[in-house]
């Protein structure tokens, strides 16, 4: 403190104007933190303002003063929080935007490049989009301002198609899908298929159209069905041809061998009168001749008489029933044990083995199969028969199996010929029973094969259709 | 099976904005473990409004939130889509 001129005041004078001063600072400094406190006040509230505004955007509830105070809102930084969330969601929604831009651009690639019409139209029947495909088949001359906001029925059907049969009617009547298929408009035939589109709330915003063109795949079909027709017709007269020309060799085939009977008749009559009434007349080589004759005319006039056999299978006429085979078996080999009772051989027949056919005719088969076996078989010291099934697939094969001589399989597709024989004349036989089985079989729409070596016998399997093959069979057989 | 932490936070207590507040903290925390695969948050609360909020605001930031009742209120699990 400085003393002034005037002497004792001089010090109370100082203190009185450092008083004052000091009051003007300290009310200065009040007016200062009194607007700095307005100031924050103001800031806290528009962060506050700010914070809520967000807040409610992301739908919850604004910030309370006495949960939050004007201290703590500083510290906590809501503003901070929502700021740094609203990044991170702007990262994420510009990921999904660029997935949606590329989902965009592919379905723009497909809505072009697509051979269909494809039209998208509002709860208005207004168009809001369509493809070129569309323009191409709608429009007479394709401009696509004059298409979109105008209306279907203008553009498209034109009043053609009844309200009922309307596909977009149809889905906003509340069908997931309605379609309109062989529709026939502008020389084209269309099939129509309809789908919502709905917004978030399940309403249908618009509905989607396609138009597939399918007038060539109905020309195709149309000429491909008399296309089929014709063949039909051609295949059925080539049938009826064939069945003619067979028809004609089997009656040549029976008259022929019918024919042959009466001559084979009488050389066999009157070789059998020389044998017995002239036999003085001729020496030991002459009667030896003879009974050659009477051997061979009998051979002849059985393998005549399997002939017309053969010949009579293709005519008779079948009548299908459950056939047990496993009881035709054992009448077939009960009868080769009476013809032959000194012939050991074991005979064993599966039970149960049934099938669908011509009860005689499937008898025949195992005459055959079942005798050749009991012939191949006769000079096999410990013979056994088989006759049993396979079943496969819910399939059933036959088959006759022996130990005999068995065959060479380099001979397999010989067996079944007519007069083809594998064996000398030390075994019996006129070469047409498997001729016969396999016309048989044949006859039933089945198959028959033989499998055998040399030396360790065969096995011959047959198979006849089943189920609805046989069914359909059995209705068109004659 | 790839090893995935959880961090668990307990906001029973608590009413909303504060418990969308908190979860959004957090989340903002551990956006990278949680956008690598790596970290699971999981928020016990008894605040129903949450349930919907925090779920929402997750999913708007790429994430998938789960909610589950549990004997005292819900746990809401945020982890990678």
């Amino acid at each position: 403190m400085v003393p002034d001129s005037k002497g004792a005041n001089c010090v109370a004078t100082t203190d009185t104007t450092e008083i004052m001063a000091l009051r003007h600072e300290v009310a200065a400094l009040r007016r200062d933190n009194e607007q700095l406190t307005a100031t924050l006040r103001s800031r806290n509230g528009y962060i506050r303002d700010k914070v809520n505004t967000l807040l409610d955007v992301m739908g919850t509830k604004p910030l309370r003063v006495e949960e939050l105070d004007d201290d703590s809102i500083q510290e906590f930084d809501p503003l901070g929080i929502i700021f740094d969330s609203f990044r991170h969601i702007l990262v994420s929604l510009k990921d999904k935007n660029n997935q949606l831009q590329l989902l965009h651009d592919e379905m723009i690639a497909i809505f072009s490049a697509a051979q269909v019409g494809i039209m998208v139209v509002d709860r208005e029947f207004r168009i809001i989009s369509c493809n070129d495909r569309m323009k191409e088949i709608f429009l007479d001359a394709p401009d696509e301002g004059a298409v979109f906001g105008e209306y279907c029925r203008d553009i498209v059907c034109k009043g053609q198609i009844p309200d009922e049969l309307c596909a977009v009617r149809q889905i906003l009547a509340g069908a997931d899908v309605a379609s309109f298929k062989g529709w026939e408009v502008r020389k084209h035939i269309f099939d129509v298929e309809a789908a919502p589109i709905h917004d978030t709330a399940g309403v249908v915003k618009r509905i989607v159209l396609v138009y597939n063109d399918i007038s060539d795949v109905k020309q195709s079909q149309d000429a491909l069905r008399k296309l089929n027709a014709e063949l039909e017709q051609r295949v059925e007269e080539r049938t009826a041809q064939y069945q003619e020309i067979n028809k004609e060799l089997e009656a040549f085939c029976y008259s022929i061998s019918h024919d042959l009977r009466a001559p084979l008749r009488h050389i066999s009559g009157f070789t059998t009168i020389l044998c017995e009434d002239y036999s003085d007349n001729f020496d030991e080589a002459g009667v030896e001749l003879l009974r050659r004759i009477c051997t061979g005319s009998e051979k002849m006039g059985r393998m005549i008489d399997d002939l017309l056999q053969l010949s009579r299978l293709s005519r008779t006429k079948m009548k299908f029933m459950e056939v047990d085979l496993s009881s035709l078996a054992e009448t077939t080999a009960a009868m080769f044990r009476e013809a032959d009772p000194a012939r050991k051989a074991q005979v064993n027949i599966e039970k149960g083995l049934t099938a669908r056919g011509d009860a005689t005719l499937l008898g025949m088969v195992l005459q055959n199969l079942i005798g050749n076996a009991w012939k191949y078989s006769a000079n096999t010291v410990e013979a056994v028969i088989e006759v049993g099934r396979i079943r496969s697939n819910g399939r059933d094969t036959f088959f006759v199996r022996d130990n005999g001589i068995g065959f060479d399989m380099a001979y397999r597709d010989n067996l079944f010929r007519v007069f083809e024989r594998l064996h000398g004349e030390e075994f019996e036989g006129s070469g047409i029973g498997l001729a016969t089985v396999q016309r048989i079989i044949s006859r039933h729409r089945g198959e028959v094969w033989a499998e055998g070596e040399v030396g360790s016998g065969a096995t011959f399997y047959f198979t006849l259709p089943q189920g609805k093959e046989q069914r359909r069979w059995e209705k068109n057989a004659i | 099976m790839e090893n995935i932490q959880t961090i668990e936070f307990d906001i029973t207590g608590q009413i909303c904005p504060s418990t969308l507040l908190i979860a959004l903290r957090e989340i903002n925390r551990n956006i990278a473990g949680l956008i690598g695969g790596n970290l699971r948050l999981l928020f016990r609360t008894d605040n129903r409004d949450c349930t919907n909020t925090i779920p929402e605001a997750a999913g708007n930031m790429g994430l998938k939130a789960t909610v589950q009742k549990a004997d005292s209120g819900y746990t809401i699990l945020v982890s990678k889509e």
